[in-house]
């Protein structure tokens, strides 16, 4: 158990240190922040006198060793436009991000399951189909489309909800719908899947034909074996959440922290921006990394394979 | 019919979180990240700083031809021709209780005028390259010397880049974070900046004169056309800014008005000078014949674009402005003639976009290209990250007028000093050797009269020879409620909302 934890966390070391390479380079290669910080023109002089103040007229692995001494300081710096520090920023916007995000995985988690497992047993049933139709649809369909969508005929045309900024309780709405549409529909027909994989299980015929009450088998026999890939899902969810959240805090105005990334790329906010993807990546390190371990949990097996 | 009593009851609900009189509730497209009057150059910052600084003169906003107030100064007087003296207003107070004097006044503007730190390097380009110093004679009087006698010294010590920031407050917070809890001296005081997403401003009763027309103000950052329409329809905005003319009808519901504004601003191409085929005057004159603005004007704008027949904007007013000044024409034969005789084969004519930035940018340069391939010009459009002013040709840019003179508009744009000179694209003194003696009497000429015919010889030099492209004035609107209304400060430069002592009429029966 010690060295696959050992095993799993070196990995994820590996894969941290990979980001802020290629975070660093990628920023840097894609060219200098400077012009989209004077839209309204930028001579060569001003170019340079503003390089040379923040280190990037420096050689490349200059900067990156300087910035990796930073970033072991726990130190990210400033943003180039607003001059504030960071984490700031980024701390600013989570609790915004967090409750939107987390009320729409609580909202996907409460509807998307029972629908996919619903739609399972009841498969042959033109309900189900019509169900499983639509929720085909959500999962297509983008966040800013159905953002907007909300929007105009919540907000333009019925006028019954408010559609930017997160002042009351009725702000709100709208964008945990928004971001919990498509993972309803992602979760519903993964669960469909998976619980008409599992009944097609020999060991469920078998329980069937012992006579065991049929709410019985769903519970012993076909749930518990659709829930484990179901975990992996919820870890895709939820760095799905992260994604989606950059379209919904973008359309309806929203002080995440999804915005200030987006913000920092149009910007080339270089200090802003790998931030935020350090993070980013962070966030999807750790979720699979809480799977790995939730799976040991959940199946030995996983542990022999190692 | 309990849904319908539902959605009436929370209809009902919103129509009673309509805003007060006294305060409202304002959607900007585009916002600002830190807010340092010298350092905050951009159209982004025109409505807000004009809230938050006070100049040492000030400009009666809505004059045409430009007049002058008193601000922060009371009095000003040129001792000589590059020396003015001006006297400062006693009992002023900054918005944490600081005492105003001349220190505040040398700290402010000497960081500008001497252009050490490149943040202040843009407003010194664009309005100071001419100020040298800001002398302290004592608490309540300073002397500003310019290099050279200046024209246009109450003109540009009126831009808002010559507001005046807290000394006190700046040495003990540091330059990044005073930017980021602005102090002025204004009619509004800051109460929180969220940067790039919010601003609330409250009216500061103790300002000098008067203080601002409303008790609060919450700016927010709605950069999406269809949510501020939405908002505005809903009741959550009481004004919103920058819609595009295509959007007008989704606003004609009851309780909103519009106002549709052409600013004194050119979107214009920057045609380079100095690669080929371009660097022959011929072919760039050949660009401007052969672009049908009429034509860009009617089918982008509406109708509602300004169509522009030389380089100037009316509100200059008197004895500026040059009435019925028709330099720019259409003229698709001669454009052919030029381009035979310069012997242009149609080689490729670079135009390089960094994405959308300009309001219907992308669908211009898709019509001109059409245009110009009838009189036989081959316009290559590149969608880039990066401008490559090696390669390119042409490249999109706006020219605002920045303040109410010829050079508000040329000075900040073309000079020498200008990025399109500096990175050697714009070159018409190479060109012509009138071109650098007509733009010194048009810059710094003393009498008006002397400045204005300079300039209307730079004009028609210009169309003659230069790198530049005049496309239309752009037009947009502003919604808001019906019970609002102001008038567009014309002595200020565009994007200034009016927000000033009775400057704006909120009635309140909305």
């Amino acid at each position: 158990m010690l060295s696959f934890m050992a095993n799993r966390f070196a990995r994820a070391a590996v894969t941290m240190f990979l980001v802020l390479v290629i975070a660093f380079l990628t920023l840097r290669l894609s060219g200098t922040p400077f012009e989209f910080m004077y839209p309204e023109g930028l001579t060569p002089e001003l170019e340079a006198r503003l390089a040379e103040k923040y280190g990037l007229d420096r050689p490349l692995p200059e900067q990156f060793v300087a910035y990796l001494g930073q970033v072991a300081q726990g130190e990210f710096g400033r943003s180039l436009h607003s001059r504030e520090p960071v984490v700031e920023m980024y701390l600013r916007g989570m609790p915004h991000t967090l409750t939107i995000g987390g009320l729409a995985l609580v909202l996907a988690i409460a509807i998307g399951i029972p629908l996919g497992a619903a739609a399972a047993l009841w498969r042959t049933s033109p309900g189900a189909r019509i169900g499983m139709g639509i929720a085909f649809l959500g999962y297509a369909v983008p966040h800013f489309v159905i953002g907007i969508g909300l929007i105009l005929l919540f907000g333009y045309h019925w006028r019954v909800l408010p559609t930017t900024g997160l002042d009351t309780w009725k702000h709100y709405i709208l964008p945990i719908v928004c971001l919990a549409l498509p993972m309803i529909a992602g979760l519903a027909r993964f669960m469909r899947a998976a619980m008409m994989d599992a009944i097609s299980h020999a060991h469920v015929l078998t329980a069937v034909s012992t006579g065991a009450p049929p709410a019985r088998v769903v519970r012993l026999h076909i749930l518990r074996n659709a829930a484990l890939p179901l975990i992996t899902v919820l870890g895709l969810e939820i760095a799905g959440l992260l994604n989606g959240s950059i379209f919904v805090e973008a359309v309806f105005s929203l002080p995440g922290v999804g915005r200030v990334l987006v913000g920092s790329v149009e910007n080339r906010d270089f200090p802003v921006l790998q931030f935020g993807v350090i993070a980013y990546a962070a966030i999807v390190v750790a979720v699979n990394l809480a799977i790995d371990l939730l799976y040991v949990a959940a199946d030995p097996r996983v542990r022999l394979e190692e | 019919m309990k849904t319908l009593l539902a959605t009436t009851a929370l209809a009902l609900a919103f129509a009673g979180a309509a805003q007060a009189q006294d305060s409202l509730r304002i959607a900007l497209s585009t916002f600002e990240d830190s807010l340092d009057p010298q350092d905050t150059t951009g159209n982004s910052g025109a409505p807000i700083l004009y809230q938050i600084y006070d100049a040492l003169i000030e400009r009666d906003s809505f004059s045409n031809p430009l007049t002058f107030k008193p601000g922060l100064a009371t009095s000003w007087r040129q001792l000589e021709p590059t020396v003015w003296e001006l006297t400062l207003r006693e009992g002023v107070t900054f918005h944490n209780g600081d005492t105003f004097d001349a220190h505040d006044v040398e700290f402010s503007l000497d960081r500008m005028f001497h252009n050490e730190d490149p943040e202040f390097s843009s407003a010194w380009g664009r309005w100071a390259y001419n100020f040298k110093d800001v002398e302290v004679v004592d608490d309540m009087t300073v002397r500003v010397h310019t290099h050279r006698e200046e024209p246009m010294f109450e003109t540009l010590m009126s831009a808002r880049s010559f507001g005046i920031v807290s000394k006190d407050h700046h040495e003990a917070l540091g330059f990044e974070d005073a930017a980021l809890n602005p102090v002025g001296t204004g009619p509004y005081r800051v109460a929180e900046f969220v940067p790039d997403a919010r601003l609330v401003l409250e009216r500061f009763e103790g300002h000098w004169g008067e203080p601002g027309a409303l008790a609060l103000v919450e700016m927010v950052h709605v950069p999406e056309v269809a949510s501020r329409v939405t908002g505005m329809v809903n009741g959550e905005f009481d004004i919103v800014t920058n819609i595009p003319p295509d959007q007008e009808s989704a606003l004609r519901v009851e309780g909103v008005a519009t106002m549709g504004v052409t600013w004194p601003m050119f979107h214009v191409y920057v045609i380079a000078m100095n690669t080929a085929p371009t660097d022959d005057p011929r072919v760039r004159r050949a660009m401007r014949l052969c672009t049908d603005r009429q034509a860009l004007v009617d089918g982008l704008w509406g109708g509602k674009g300004g169509l522009p027949t030389a380089h100037q904007f009316p509100e200059y007013g008197a004895p500026l402005y040059m009435e019925g000044l028709e330099l720019i024409g259409y003229d698709p034969e001669q454009a052919k003639a030029l381009l035979a005789e310069a012997g242009y084969q149609g080689e490729e004519i670079v135009a390089q976009f960094p994405g959308s930035y300009y309001l219907y940018g992308d669908l211009a340069a898709q019509v001109i290209q059409q245009q110009w391939a009838e009189c036989g010009l081959n316009l290559k459009i590149e969608e880039v990250d990066n401008l490559d002013y090696e390669r390119l040709n042409m490249r999109g840019w706006s020219n605002p007028m920045y303040y109410p003179d010829p050079m508000g508009a040329m000075d900040t744009h073309w000079s020498e000093k200008s990025w399109t000179a500096q990175r050697g694209l714009w070159t018409p003194a190479e060109v012509s050797q009138d071109w650098a003696a007509t733009y010194e009497q048009a810059r710094f000429a003393t009498d008006p009269e002397a400045r204005r015919g300079a300039y209307r010889r730079l004009l028609e030099l210009s169309e003659d020879i230069s790198g530049w492209l005049l496309l239309y004035k752009p037009h947009e609107l502003y919604a808001m409620r019906d019970d609002i209304s102001f008038e567009i400060p014309v002595a200020q430069r565009p994007y200034v909302l009016p927000l000033r002592a009775r400057e704006i009429e909120v009635r309140g029966d909305n």
